[in-house]
C-alpha cells in the first residue's frame, strides 16, 4: 500500500514537471516594481500608530496630508490637501481651505469632516506618534469643521508656523477615509469604548494617497497598487512591490540578478562590488540619524566638563567612519542632520589624545578613570562600541562594554541608569526642531533629560524657537543652542550615516529621502 | 490502544499546562521590559508610561497571572505586539510555511540518509562509507547560513538553476488559502505554474535542512544496522539461503530503523520550530523568524503561542514516533508501558 503510494506520488510529480515550462517569468514585470529591504519593523500601517521606520515609509504612499514634502526637497512643506490658510493675529486660531476635487480610494469626496475624523483619534488614540500633534495641546475639540471643505485648529498657546506644518505633513497627520474606517470600529480589550478602526487599518487602508495598500504580510511583503485617480501624483507604475529580504547580501545578489529592482541599503563592502556592475548604479543621501556617545553627567568623572571635552578629543572619529562604516557616514557636530533647514557643515572635534590627556590631567584624572558603556546588539553598535574603547584607552580611560538588546537598553538609558551609552536618534518629524528638542531641551525629558545634563540656557533657547514664526531666527536660536551644546553638553557626536541603494538602470527618477516619511515612490518609473 | 492514547493525551494536557505557567514566570524574571519594544528608543517616559497602563502590565503580578490564564482557558492567545493581529492568526498564518519546508526537507533527510546509512555499514570503510561520512559531518558542523549562501550563491546566482529567495515567484498569485500549504493549496487548485514555482523555490531550503538532518539518520541507521548485522537471526537468515536483498530489508533494516525513527521523530520536531537563519537568508515566511522576532521584542503573547506550539509538535512527534515503534516490531505494545 505505502510502496504504491510513493510510486504514485513521485510519479505525479515527475510528470507535472516536465509538462510545465521552466520559467514563469517576465511577462506583466514591465509595470511592477520590486523592492527588496528589512521591512520587519513593521508593526502597524495605521497612520495614527504607525512610527516604525518602514511603517512610516509605507503608509506615507497610502495617504495625503493637509501639508506634504514635494520629492527630493526637504527643508520646508508645501500645501497639499491644503490649497490655502489663515492664521488669527495670536498665532492660535489656524483655519485650512481643502481642496475640493479630492477623492479617496473608496471613491468617496474627502472632506472637513474627514480631516476631524482622522486627527481626533489620533489624540484618541494617544498611539506612539501621537504626541506629534497633542505638543501643540490639541484636544479632541480643538479640532472643528467649519463647513464642508474648511477646517479649524486650535493650539493651545502660540507656536512657530514652520514646526507646526512639519507636523501637518508627518504621517500621524494623514487624513483618513472616515466613511469606510467608521464601518470597521470595533471594541477591544484595550479601547472597550471603540477602536476608531485601530486594528482594522493595521494591515487596510482607507487613503487617498498615489497608492492603495493591496496586502502586508509581515515578514514576507507589502504590496502597494497604483491610484490612477490621485488628484496631482498618479504613480508611473501599476504595481510596487516590497520584499521583505532581511539579509543584505541576499538583496545584493538579487539586484544583480534582475530579479529586485532597488536592493535597499546596501552595505560599504557590497557597494564597492556593486559599482563594478554597469547594470545598476547606487543612489545614496546622507540619512537623517545621529550616531552619537551619550555620556550621564550625574556619574562620577563625567560631571566635570572637561572630562566630557576630553572623551569628544579621544574618540577616533575617521577610524569609525573610514573602517566601520566603510566611508558611508560624515561627521558631525550639530544635531540638526545634512537634509533639514540650518544643518552647518563644522566640525569642532577631530582626534587630539595630547589635548584629550591635558584636559583629563586639568580634571583630575592624569591616569584616566574605569567607566562603562552600554551599546545595541546590532552591527555597527558592537563595532563601534570596541573602536571607541580603544580609543579611550589610549588617554586612559578603561572602557568596559555592556551589549544589551535593545529592550534591555532603551529602559536602562531611560531610567538614567548609564554611564556611557552608544546610541543614535531619528527624527519624528522633518523639522529642526525634531531634534533640537531633544538633545537641548531637558524639560522634553528626553535625551538631554536621560544625560542628566540639565541646563536652563538651551532649554530656554528651544522654547523661544518654538514660539519663533520668522524661519530664519527660529533656526538662528537651534544653532546658537547648538554651539553650547556641542562645547559643554552630555553628547559626542559621531557621524550622520548614508543611506545607499542599489538601483537597476531601467528605474528612473527615484529620489533617495534622508528619512522614510519623505520617500516618494510615485515618481519612479520603470523602463 | 484506545486507553494508551487517552493517557498519552492526558498527559499531554498536562504538560501545556505545565508550559503557560513556567513561560509566564520566565518572562517575569527576564530583565527585558516587554514595553521598551513595544514603544522603541525614541518615546518619552510619559508614553512608555501610558502604554504600561494599556497593556496592563501596572497591574500586580497575580492580577497579570489570572487575567493570562483565563484567557487561555478560553481559548484566546492574545494579540501580538508586533503584527497587530491575534497570535492564533499569526501562527495559522507562518506555521503552514513551516510544515512545508520542514516535511519536505524530512523527506530529503530520510530517502537520503536511510539508504545511505545502510549503504555505509554493509560497505565498511569502503568509498561510499567515506563518502557517507564526511557528508554527515559537512551536513552536521557546517554552519546553516554560510550553506545557504553559498548554495544561493552557485545555483541562483552563478548557474540560474533555481529561482530567487522566497515562496512564490513575485508575479504569481497565491492560490486560494485552504490548507496555508503551498504545494497542497495550488494542486487543491489545479494551479501547476504555482505547484512548480513553489517547488523549485523550496528546493535549496529544503537541501540545507535536509542535509543538517540526514546527517543524524545516514550515522544511526549506519550504527545500529552494524549491530544487527552481526545478530545471531541475520546468520539465520543468510543460511537458509534467503537473497542478500531481502535479508538486508526484511530482516536487518526493520530492525534497525527503531533507533532511527527516534532520530527522525526529533529532526523532524526540531525543524518543526521552524529555523530562524534558514528562513532569514532564503526569505521564508516561515515561524522561526516570527518566534525569534518575538522572543527578541518579548513580544509575551507570541512568546506564549509559539512555545506552546512547538511543546504540542514535540508532544505529537513523540506519541507517533512510539506508535511507528509498534508498528515496525509487534513485539513492543503500547499496553504493556
Amino acid at each position: 500500500m505505502l510502496k504504491k503510494l510513493v510510486i504514485g506520488l513521485t510519479a505525479v510529480i515527475v510528470l507535472i514537471g516536465l509538462g510545465l515550462p521552466v520559467d514563469a517569468d517576465a511577462a506583466g514585470r514591465k509595470d511592477v516594481l520590486v523592492i527588496g529591504m528589512a521591512t520587519s519593523d513593521i508593526i502597524s500601517l495605521d497612520p495614527a500608530k504607525a512610527f516604525e521606520f518602514s511603517g512610516v515609509g509605507v503608509e506615507a504612499q497610502v495617504y495625503d496630508r493637509l501639508l506634504d514634502f514635494p520629492a527630493g526637497k526637504f527643508t520646508k512643506p508645501e500645501l497639499s490637501l491644503a490649497e490655502s490658510y489663515e492664521v488669527s493675529p495670536d498665532g492660535k486660531v489656524w483655519t485650512f481651505h481643502l481642496r475640493k476635487d479630492v477623492k479617496f480610494h473608496s471613491g468617496n469626496p474627502l472632506t472637513a469632516d474627514d480631516v476631524v475624523y482622522s486627527f481626533r483619534r489620533v489624540v484618541y488614540l494617544k498611539d506612539q506618534p501621537s504626541f506629534i500633534l497633542t505638543q501643540f495641546g490639541i484636544k479632541e475639540d480643538a479640532i472643528k469643521a467649519l463647513d464642508k471643505y474648511t477646517v479649524q485648529i486650535t493650539l493651545e498657546k502660540k507656536y512657530a508656523s514652520g514646526i507646526f506644518f512639519s507636523c501637518l505633513a508627518a504621517g500621524v497627520a494623514s487624513i483618513v477615509d472616515s466613511k469606510v474606517v467608521k464601518q470597521h470600529e470595533q471594541k477591544t480589550d484595550k479601547y472597550p469604548d471603540g477602536d476608531r478602526g485601530l486594528t482594522w487599518l493595521t494591515r487596510h487602508s482607507a487613503g487617498s494617497g498615489p497608492f492603495i495598500l493591496r496586502k502586508w504580510e509581515k515578514g514576507d511583503r507589502v504590496i502597494l497598487d497604483a491610484f490612477p485617480g490621485h488628484f496631482r501624483n498618479p504613480p508611473k507604475v501599476k504595481r510596487v512591490v516590497i520584499k521583505e529580504i532581511v539579509e543584505a547580501t541576499s538583496r545584493r545578489l538579487q539586484v544583480e540578478k534582475g530579479d529586485i529592482d532597488i536592493a535597499w541599503e546596501m552595505l560599504p563592502d557590497q557597494i564597492k562590488e556593486l559599482k563594478k556592475n554597469k547594470d545598476l548604479r547606487i543612489e545614496s543621501s546622507p540619512a537623517t540619524l545621529i550616531y552619537y556617545v551619550g555620556m550621564n553627567v550625574s556619574k562620577g568623572p563625567l560631571k566635570d566638563n572637561r572630562v566630557r571635552t576630553a572623551i569628544r578629543h579621544a574618540i577616533d572619529y575617521k577610524g569609525i567612519i573610514d573602517n566601520i562604516m566603510g566611508g558611508a557616514a560624515k561627521p558631525i557636530n550639530t544635531f540638526i542632520p545634512e537634509g533639514f533647514a540650518g544643518y552647518q557643515n563644522v566640525v569642532y572635534y577631530k582626534q587630539d589624545l595630547a589635548k584629550a590627556k591635558a584636559l583629563l590631567k586639568e580634571a583630575g584624572f592624569p591616569n584616566g578613570f574605569e567607566i562603562s558603556m552600554d551599546h545595541g546588539d546590532q552591527p555597527p553598535n558592537p563595532e563601534i562600541a570596541q573602536a571607541i574603547q580603544n580609543s579611550l584607552a589610549r588617554v586612559g580611560i578603561k572602557v568596559k562594554l555592556n551589549k544589551l538588546i535593545s529592550s534591555q537598553l532603551w529602559p536602562k538609558y531611560r531610567a538614567q541608569k548609564h554611564e556611557l551609552i552608544l546610541a543614535r536618534w531619528g527624527p519624528d518629524y522633518v523639522d529642526p526642531h525634531t531634534n533640537a528638542q531633544p538633545f537641548a531641551d531637558y524639560k522634553a525629558h528626553q535625551l538631554c533629560w536621560r544625560n542628566a545634563y540639565y541646563n536652563d540656557e538651551t532649554s530656554a533657547l528651544i522654547e523661544k524657537a518654538s514660539q519663533e514664526m520668522d524661519n530664519d531666527k527660529r533656526i538662528a536660536l537651534y544653532q546658537e543652542a547648538n554651539k553650547i551644546i556641542q562645547e559643554q553638553g552630555p553628547y559626542a557626536m559621531l557621524f550622520q550615516p548614508m543611506y545607499q541603494h542599489a538601483v537597476r538602470n531601467n528605474i528612473k527618477n527615484v529620489y533617495v529621502a534622508p528619512m522614510f516619511d519623505l520617500w516618494k515612490l510615485y515618481t519612479i518609473s520603470k523602463e | 490502544m484506545l486507553q494508551y492514547l487517552l493517557r498519552r493525551t492526558v498527559t499531554l494536557v498536562i504538560t501545556l499546562l505545565g508550559i503557560m505557567v513556567v513561560t509566564f514566570f520566565i518572562s517575569l524574571v527576564i530583565p527585558v521590559d516587554p514595553l521598551a519594544s513595544i514603544a522603541g528608543p525614541q518615546a518619552p517616559q510619559e508614553t512608555v508610561e501610558r502604554l504600561r497602563e494599556l497593556y496592563g502590565f501596572d497591574q500586580p503580578v497575580y492580577v497579570q497571572f489570572g487575567r493570562y490564564m483565563n484567557r487561555l482557558f478560553h481559548g484566546d492567545l492574545g494579540t501580538s505586539f508586533q503584527t497587530g493581529r491575534p497570535v492564533l492568526d499569526d501562527i495559522l498564518h507562518y506555521f503552514p510555511a513551516t510544515i512545508e519546508l520542514a516535511t519536505v526537507a524530512l523527506i530529503i533527510s530520510i530517502v537520503v540518509g536511510i539508504p545511505l546509512g545502510v549503504l555505509s555499514a554493509v560497505y565498511r570503510n569502503s568509498a561510499v562509507d567515506h563518502f557517507s561520512r564526511i557528508l554527515s559531518l559537512i551536513g552536521v558542523s557546517m554552519p546553516v547560513f554560510w550553506l545557504g549562501l553559498v548554495l544561493l550563491l552557485i545555483f541562483y546566482f552563478k548557474l540560474g538553476w533555481f529561482p530567487e529567495p522566497g515562496r512564490l515567484d513575485i508575479m504569481l498569485i497565491e492560490p486560494p488559502r485552504v490548507t496555508g500549504i503551498l504545494l497542497i493549496d495550488s494542486l487543491l487548485a489545479r494551479d501547476l505554474e504555482v505547484f512548480w514555482d513553489a517547488l523549485k523555490h523550496m528546493a535549496l531550503p529544503a537541501a540545507v535542512l535536509g542535509l543538517y538532518g540526514l546527517a543524524g539518520i545516514a550515522r544511526i541507521v549506519r550504527s545500529s544496522m552494524l549491530d544487527v548485522l552481526s545478530a545471531e537471526y541475520i546468520k539465520t537468515a543468510r543460511i537458509k539461503g534467503l537473497s542478500e536483498f531481502l535479508v538486508l530489508t526484511r530482516h536487518a533494516l526493520r530492525n534497525a530503523l527503531i533507533p532511527a525513527v527516534t532520530v527522525i521523530g526529533l529532526t523532524y520536531g526540531g525543524l518543526l520550530e521552524g529555523s530562524v537563519l534558514t528562513e532569514t537568508i532564503f526569505a521564508w515566511p516561515g515561524l522561526g523568524r516570527y518566534l525569534a522576532t518575538a522572543f527578541l521584542t518579548l513580544d509575551l503573547n507570541a512568546v506564549v503561542g509559539g512555545t506552546m506550539l512547538v511543546a504540542l509538535a514535540y508532544c505529537l512527534v513523540n506519541l507517533a514516533v512510539d506508535l511507528v515503534y509498534a508498528l515496525l516490531n509487534p513485539k513492543i505494545t503500547l499496553a504493556e508501558e
